[in-house]
């Protein structure tokens, strides 16, 4: 009895400790994965009550296919029709510019009807009426094997803006250490301008103490701003499904519905072709737009390949994925969603210490009730109620994390996991019942054949 | 540079250039820029003569006019004025550009043609 009890518990044991490493060492990635659907999901059913403190300040322009053909021009967009556009959008004054766009390359040497200097030249516009211009920048030594960043006349004309990193996931970063020493990202360089005339908590006071920052843990957006059926046709625009409930239904039954979803973004867009109004009504539309406001500058254009994964919109160009993390600036402060601090080089949080609990107390609660199972077959009722707590935990520690702006928790790993619980009770009660269901068709068939033959008889 | 001369002489030599005036100032102060759209300065409207003002001449590419101001021809954006002539343009109803699903693929890049074939 004593040997049976032992090496019972042995074996949850070892369960256990096979969980717990499944949930720490992360082999094959599975819980990574397991962590980055529990990340979407939570992102996807909050989306609908972000709130819009950061979309009444940023504005992303947009350069698509549209706009080439309006023109009849082609891409890359030449450095005429570029000069064009920016000195169209520095007519609204607005607070700081980011241009998504790597000039690497002068496609127009030497021609001074299309040469780069046009656009130089508009950009010194820029900085002549204290607008901040910040311009895509790689961190990579131009020339040197090989690489490309922006040219050294317009780098000269405008502030660096990384827009390459690696090493942080999908997370955002701050700030970067390149070959070209510490540069900040768009959406910080953007947030600096935005608290130029405010009191903003935590803002770094320069390159190297973000650089020391967490990265953003993006939240997303959903709800479209107000003011951009003023600017486009918003007709296209799914917003059904926006509530968290449609949304939690779909992240359940994804098989049998749209699982890639594709909607408008959330940061209010103006295509470029609208800049180019001139009436006196759009002008002032445009004015109420783009003035003081936070404007990034991107391309939509087919096979250009700037385009981004998203939680909540499918695939999106990269300039949201900046504006984003400006709106998540903009609107949380310091205290936008990060991942929790890490013990040394462990990389493990104390995040990942209670996940490791959760796993714990399922294991011993599933445990336990296997081994009562002999005793108390019937006692159903007591793994429900402690299943019930475990998912009651978890939603508190969901509430908590993101009340507290930390990333979620591998929910959905923790949540099946916990189904363990439950499983022999429902195993033996599913048991019981068809024992019972075929009983009673056994009686059934006796007493027919009993009255068959009474009848005979 | 030829181009360009070219297309002032156009543009001067046209009658509807010389029937093109300012009606009014939309910026504050104006931006004084040379034939390429390099600024030159400011000047604040207080101190710009009244308008209208005559068009001397225009830089479609750059959407740029001729006027005299204190007796020197400077160059100004249109941006900044308001002019008696000229195409009103309206804000396009375009549609807000949709996503694309997460699992949209395209293998493809722009202006490349086929692969090279060397050994």
């Amino acid at each position: 009895m004593k040997a049976n009890y032992f090496r019972f518990w042995l074996g949850q044991v070892l369960l256990g400790l096979f969980i717990g490493c499944i949930a720490l060492l992360d082999p094959f990635g599975l819980s990574s994965s397991s962590d980055a659907a529990s990340s979407q999901w939570i992102n996807r059913i909050a989306a609908s009550s972000y709130p819009d403190t950061g979309q009444q300040q940023v504005v992303v322009v947009l350069i698509d296919d549209a706009y080439l053909m309006r023109n009849a021009t082609f891409w890359p967009l030449p450095y005429a029709q570029q000069s064009q556009l920016f000195r169209r959008l520095l007519a609204y004054k607005p607070r700081a510019v980011f241009v998504d766009l790597m000039y690497s390359h002068d496609h127009s040497l030497n021609d001074a009807d299309n040469g780069s200097q046009l656009l130089v030249n508009v950009f010194e516009r820029y900085r002549e009426q204290g607008i901040s211009l910040l311009l895509a920048n790689t961190g990579e030594t131009r020339g040197v094997d090989g690489q490309a960043n922006a040219l050294a006349p317009l780098d000269q004309m405008s502030r660096r803006a990384l827009v390459k990193w690696s090493d942080v996931g999908d997370r955002y970063p701050l700030a970067v250490e390149t070959s070209q020493g510490l540069i900040e990202t768009p959406a910080l360089g953007l947030y600096r301008e935005f608290c130029r005339d405010l009191e903003c908590t935590g803002l770094p006071v320069d390159a190297a103490q973000a650089a020391q920052r967490a990265p953003i843990a993006l939240r997303w957006g959903r709800t479209l701003s107000p003011l951009q059926s003023l600017a486009t046709s918003v007709a296209e625009c799914s917003v059904a499904g926006n509530a968290w409930y449609a949304q939690l239904w779909q992240a359940i039954f994804w098989k049998f519905g749209d699982s890639g979803q594709a909607t408008c973004a959330y940061t209010l867009t103006l295509k470029a072709s609208a800049l180019e109004a001139n009436s006196p009504e759009d002008r002032a539309l445009l004015r109420q737009l783009l003035s003081d406001k936070l404007v990034l500058v991107g391309a939509q254009i087919t096979s250009a390949g700037d385009l981004t994964q998203t939680p909540v919109h499918g695939l999106l160009p990269g300039v949201y994925l900046h504006a984003m993390a400006l709106d998540n600036l903009v609107t949380y402060h310091d205290a936008y969603q990060r991942d929790p601090d890490s013990y040394f080089w462990l990389s493990i949080s104390w995040l990942d210490l209670v996940q490791l609990g959760f796993v714990i107390v399922i294991v011993g609660l599933r445990a336990w009730y296997r081994r009562r199972r002999h005793r108390r077959a019937k006692a159903w009722r007591a793994p429900l109620f402690s299943w019930a707590i475990v998912q009651a935990a978890l939603a508190v520690l969901c509430w908590g994390l993101w009340q507290n702006n930390i990333s979620p928790a591998n929910v959905l790993a923790i949540a099946v996991l916990s189904v363990s619980i439950i499983s022999a009770p429902i195993g033996l009660f599913a048991k019981r019942r068809w024992r019972s269901l075929v009983r009673y068709f056994a009686q059934r068939r006796r007493a027919r054949i009993s009255l068959v033959e009474g009848t005979q008889g | 540079m030829t181009r360009i001369t070219f297309l002032l002489l156009a543009a001067l030599c046209s009658p509807s250039v010389l029937a093109t005036t300012v009606d009014a100032y939309e910026a504050d102060p104006l931006t004084l820029l040379d034939e390429h759209g390099k600024s030159q300065g400011r000047l604040p409207v207080k101190d710009a003569p009244k308008p209208p003002l005559q068009v001397l001449a225009t830089h479609p590419n750059l959407d740029q006019v001729q006027v005299e101001l204190g007796g020197r021809k400077v160059w100004l954006d249109t941006m900044d004025l308001r002019l008696s002539e000229g195409k009103i343009v309206t804000t396009p109803c375009e549609s807000l550009p949709i996503s694309q699903k997460a699992d949209t693929r395209n293998a493809s890049t722009i202006g490349f043609g086929s692969g090279c074939s060397k050994p």
